[in-house]
């Protein structure tokens, strides 16, 4: 069938069998590898993407259900010129980052609760990123970075965005 | 006692940022030409 979508502020046009994942579509389709598979059964939250301001598993979403939608990937998440936004720079300066399998899940739930709610308390972080495993067990730093970026944020803070 | 240069300080991970940008490349990741895929038939 033929999908039509808004993927990362760019119109997206494309033939898709419909009962392709919306993972599959991004990874196997457009080749943006950023989006990971880890359980495909929607448990671990590597394939977070944000569709129409909501953190979702793509691996859960048919291709065919993002017709005339918006989604947010990794690729779609950064600074100017290519460098982090100040959520990417305090993963990185809080060590959040270990394997990095699921970094970008991450840093996507970050992002959309950052969109709705600026100042967030610890608890509600925590919330956030319940769908969100790291195996390597690094939840205190990933916590922490959200925390001081929505802290960055809420001061007034430019968030690093072209 | 000299100072230490790397004992007890902070260093950032050296493949983070790409890692952060979903740049960082994982065996999943790559695809290749002339690429075989393979798996394992169990016995039941």
């Amino acid at each position: 069938m033929k999908i039509d979508f808004t993927l990362n502020g760019s119109e997206i046009s494309a033939e898709a069998p419909a009962d392709m994942t919306l993972l599959a579509f991004l990874r196997d389709i457009l080749a943006l590898t950023g989006t990971k598979e880890g359980c495909a059964v929607g448990e671990c939250g590597a394939c977070s993407v944000i569709l129409d301001g909501r953190l979702v598993n793509s691996c859960l979403v048919l291709v065919g259900q993002v017709n005339g939608r918006d989604v947010i990937t990794i690729e779609g998440i950064h600074g100017p010129n290519g460098k982090p936004n100040d959520l990417q720079q305090a993963f990185i300066d809080y060590g959040a980052v270990q394997c990095g399998y699921c970094i970008p899940g991450m840093i996507l739930a970050g992002e959309a609760l950052l969109a709705t709610k600026p100042n967030p308390t610890r608890h509600e972080i925590r919330t956030a990123i319940a769908g969100n495993l790291c195996r390597c067990t690094g939840y205190q730093q990933i916590v922490d970075a959200i925390q001081a970026t929505a802290a960055h944020r809420f001061q007034g803070g430019d968030n690093g965005r072209a | 006692m000299a100072e230490l240069r790397y004992v007890g300080k902070p260093a950032t991970r050296v493949d983070a940022l790409e890692k952060v940008l979903g740049q960082a490349r994982y065996i999943a990741d790559y695809r290749l030409p002339g690429m075989i895929y393979a798996r394992a038939l169990r016995s039941t």
